[in-house]
């Protein structure tokens, strides 16, 4: 199992390179000093439309320095702010444990200025479209590097559950690739932002429960039946049965269900013609999963077990909304998981980290190679340093803010941003300062 | 300029040395950016370890207590008790949740450098490309510096033993 996991997770890397060298060059490479192909093409579609002409020259004067993307007189994200929201990111992950992918995004949608800059080119500009595409897809990659980080922290560990693994990453999979291939280029970013502030919303309302009555009672009963479990328990339990040990399950079946969904991946974006091809080859793989019927296997001697096709349809459903939004997903699947599906949080938390990575490499890789986005490694690498002095920061501080607290100070945020970029994307316009 | 003009111009004099030992062009790119991928490693390597020094105590007690809730939420599928193993399992899972995180944006900390490489290859070299055969497409710096990192990283892994503070950090001192 540890064998197929490491081969699984060398496959995915191994497809990502083709994606990151190709993606870039799609095009030719760079034509202007700082300006890929991809943006000048962006430029010159704008230039060639009625509709967006005018706005384009307005926006964009050659005179002036080149600022994101290589674009002349576009925001260069300021290095302090900039530096100063990823270490409120790096503080959010190392304290609340949830809620930093949606700060990472509203960083690069608001605080760095690139979605007013996408704006000011039309709705519907093919500059404005570029510029809302790479926002998404820089949130991919700092959301894919923590899956791979978790990921390979979790195999170390022996928690990585490979069939849960594969029928997750056979919907997910599916759904990464199908999203950017049916929204790239066909989302302005106030559409984007009206979703996106719905999803916070969804975040703010879940917060909120676990603070009602209900929601607390439900934590002290979980509490007291804990106790009592372990007054109760005498015996020390037979761990001679350690790790993960898959009992039962249609296993070739299921690696089958995953090269066709992979296929389709791969043929969507690297081959022109045929597409139906792709469309099939991923309905196929996704049908498939009806046909496992269950998968059982042992954890540390206790036994567990799912049908195929729950985490199949989870992994579809979650992994579209992270591939269109550009987070995570990961605080999806963890729930979903051992609400729905029953399994135990220890091998969901590793194995969603898993196809969280899995699902983000397919949706850069259509993103990026499919669809020609670029994106900014300098500033990635800048949020990377700020997250990481945030992550030392916050187990500091977290001992003197209580937990209920934290909690009301996100939900006090999650409906602000909601609220601002709900209204933003659906009205045109912010109920909520700065308007 | 920006602060990241400002660092990729200060940083080019060191990282352009090594592409200019070896006489090949191609040759010497490839040493030269295996040599930024050593680099952007071991940068990564001690900045990580700084963050599981500073925070190792806090790493511990949130270890310790979701390995509590784990071996107790077994019991309880073992024992049968689904009332107690759903809810031990919905405590874990908060627990869990901070360790998870917490590990994940130390994790992070190891690859700032690897991007801030990528940034100055794009400057110096963005225009660079390799025909691939047969198939149309043209790599750029990208695909080859993913994978000389990716072996920088695998070999940095294997030899750590041997270089002198890491060593210290794997048998739990300094």
């Amino acid at each position: 199992m540890k064998r197929r996991a490491l081969c699984l997770t060398v496959l995915m890397v191994l497809l990502s390179l083709p994606a990151l060298a190709l993606a870039q060059d799609k095009g030719g490479g760079l034509t202007t000093p700082g300006m890929s192909a991809e943006v000048k093409k962006a430029i010159e579609d704008s230039l060639a439309s009625e509709k967006f002409a005018a706005k384009t020259k307005a926006v964009i004067k050659p005179d002036q320095k080149a600022g994101y993307l290589g674009i002349p007189a576009a925001p260069s994200p300021n290095f302090i702010i900039g530096l100063l929201w990823a270490i409120w990111v790096g503080w959010i992950f190392s304290t609340v444990g949830a809620f930093g992918g949606i700060m990472a995004g509203v960083g690069h949608i608001t605080v760095f200025g690139l979605a007013d800059y996408a704006k000011s080119f039309g709705r519907g500009s093919p500059v404005n479209k570029l510029i809302t595409d790479s926002i998404r897809v820089s949130n991919q990659w700092l959301v894919g590097l923590s899956g791979l980080i978790s990921s390979i922290n979790y195999y170390r560990m022996g928690r990585l559950v490979a069939p849960l693994g594969v029928c997750l990453a056979i919907g997910g999979v599916a759904g990464s690739w199908l999203v950017p291939d049916l929204t790239a280029g066909k989302i302005s970013l106030r559409a984007y932002l009206g979703y996106f502030g719905i999803i916070v919303w969804v975040l703010g309302i879940f917060l909120i429960y676990e603070l009602t009555p209900k929601g607390a009672a439900r934590k002290k009963e979980a509490k007291a039946a804990a106790a009592a479990f372990e007054k109760a328990v005498k015996e020390k339990a037979d761990t001679a049965e350690q790790g993960v040990k898959v009992v039962s399950g249609s296993r070739g079946l299921m690696w089958l269900a995953l090269a066709l969904v992979v296929a389709s991946a791969l043929w969507a974006n690297l081959i022109d013609s045929a597409k139906w091809l792709a469309y099939i080859l991923a309905l196929v793989g996704l049908v498939l999963t009806f046909f496992l019927g269950e998968i059982r296997f042992t954890f540390f001697g206790v036994e567990f077990k799912f049908k195929a096709f729950i985490p199949m349809l989870g992994g579809i459903f979650i992994a579209a909304i992270a591939s269109f939004l550009g987070v995570g997903g990961g605080f999806l699947y963890v729930p979903f998981l051992t609400s729905v599906a029953g399994l135990p949080m220890f091998l969901v938390a590793g194995t969603s980290a898993l196809c969280v990575l899995v699902g983000m490499v397919v949706s850069i890789f259509s993103y990026m190679v499919g669809h020609a986005v670029v994106v900014s490694w300098g500033l990635i690498g800048g949020e990377l340093i700020g997250i990481f002095i945030g992550s030392m920061i916050g187990p500091r501080t977290s001992k003197y803010i209580p937990d209920k607290v934290l909690k009301i100070i996100f939900i006090i945020l999650a409906f602000y941003v909601g609220l601002r970029y709900t209204t933003k994307g659906f009205l045109g316009y912010s109920v909520v300062p700065p308007f | 300029m920006s602060y990241l003009d400002w660092f990729v111009q200060s940083i080019d004099p060191f990282l352009i040395a090594p592409y200019r030992w070896l006489s090949n062009p191609l040759l010497g790119w490839l040493w030269g950016t295996f040599v930024l991928s050593m680099w952007a490693t071991i940068l990564g390597e001690l900045t990580l370890a700084l963050a599981y020094r500073v925070n190792r105590s806090k790493v511990k007690e949130v270890a310790e207590e979701t390995e509590d809730l784990l071996e107790k939420s077994l019991a309880a599928h073992r024992a049968g008790d689904k009332r107690s193993y759903k809810a031990i399992n919905r405590l874990a899972n908060e627990a869990y949740g901070k360790t998870f995180f917490l590990q994940m944006a130390m994790g992070m900390s190891a690859l700032w450098p690897a991007f801030l490489g990528a940034a100055w290859l794009q400057e110096r070299f963005g225009k660079i490309t390799w025909p691939l055969p047969w198939v149309g497409y043209e790599l750029n710096f990208v695909g080859p510096y993913l994978v000389l990192y990716i072996l920088a990283r695998v070999i940095f892994a294997r030899t750590r033993r041997r270089l002198p503070y890491f060593r210290r950090l794997m048998t739990g001192g300094g």
